[in-house]
């Protein structure tokens, strides 16, 4: 029970998110905006990581920090700041629930180059999100 | 199907560009954090090397903004930020006490979340449509579907 409070916890932080950045986009760029919010982001998992983990701080090669800056690269610069670009050009609804199917990308990316294979539910899941795509994109 | 203007095309182009990153970097993820670092470490790693990288490229932008946004619009980024982090600090504590197969599926319904927060908070500025919410609870099941058998 309390895996699915918190799991619940998690969704309401990334569902919220969106709906105060909207807030804030009215009166800046979604640039600005993204800095903001890594700024605030980052003081809160720098400060659970040094009370937490303050022995694994330490970035011990090229290729790790490599792999991290591919990371920061996807995630708030792909990820992060075209998520409040679109949340500002579409609105919230709309956004969040394009965003919401990366699963399904790293699914497909998983099929592709990993040895994942196709199965019934995954295509009844995929068929879901198109035709549920369908109705938030499209207009009368 | 209407015609799109400009912006609405450049947001959609956004929004899935958005998820493609999201989706990929789910794999470096795994990688980053299966052979280097504990996932909130990493979090932090990443979002630290995220802000200057940012921080750089868009320097002007956001000097120039930061001078003239008002401490209302300043405040709800920084309860972004901490909204964002909040979901990712409690992703990784559910995470640390149950199986995936429970978490993933659950944390995948954020796009509900955003939708009854709208409601709430953006009533004047965004109108929710019937099509959109079947839409995105069309969308939710079809990824928690996906997120279980993923996981």
């Amino acid at each position: 029970m309390i895996v699915v409070v918190l799991a619940l916890l998690a969704s309401i932080g990334f569902g919220a998110s969106a709906v105060f950045i909207k807030l804030a986009l009215k009166s800046m760029k979604s640039t600005t905006g993204t800095f903001l919010s890594l700024v605030a982001g980052s003081l809160i998992l720098i400060t659970i990581s040094i009370i937490f983990y303050s022995d694994e701080l330490v970035i011990s090669n090229k290729i790790v920090f490599g792999w991290l800056v591919l990371s920061a690269l996807l995630n708030f610069l792909g990820g992060r700041y075209l998520n409040y670009t679109s949340v500002n050009l579409l609105g919230v609804a709309r956004a969040t629930t394009i965003i919401g199917t990366a699963p399904l990308f790293a699914t497909i990316l998983a099929i592709t180059i990993g040895s994942e294979i196709i199965t019934w539910p995954m295509l009844l899941g995929t068929l879901m999100i198109i035709f549920g795509l369908l109705l938030v994109i499209s207009k009368k | 199907m209407k015609l799109l203007d400009r912006n609405i095309i450049l947001g959609y182009i956004a929004a899935f560009g958005s998820a493609i990153s999201y989706g990929i970097v789910t794999l470096v993820a795994q990688k980053i954090v299966s052979d280097y670092f504990p996932p909130v470490v990493a979090s932090a790693f990443s979002i630290i090397i995220g802000m200057v990288i940012l921080g750089v490229l868009f320097f002007k932008d956001i000097f120039k903004d930061i001078q003239v946004i008002t401490l209302r619009a300043f405040l709800w980024a920084i309860v972004a930020g901490i909204s964002g982090a909040w979901g990712v600090t409690f992703w990784f504590i559910a995470l640390n006490n149950g199986p995936i197969v429970i978490v993933a599926p659950i944390s995948a319904t954020f796009p509900l979340v955003s939708l009854s927060l709208t409601y709430v908070f953006l009533k004047k500025v965004e109108r929710l449509t019937f099509r959109v919410v079947v839409g995105s609870l069309f969308v939710v099941l079809g990824v928690v579907i996906i997120a279980s058998i993923n996981n």
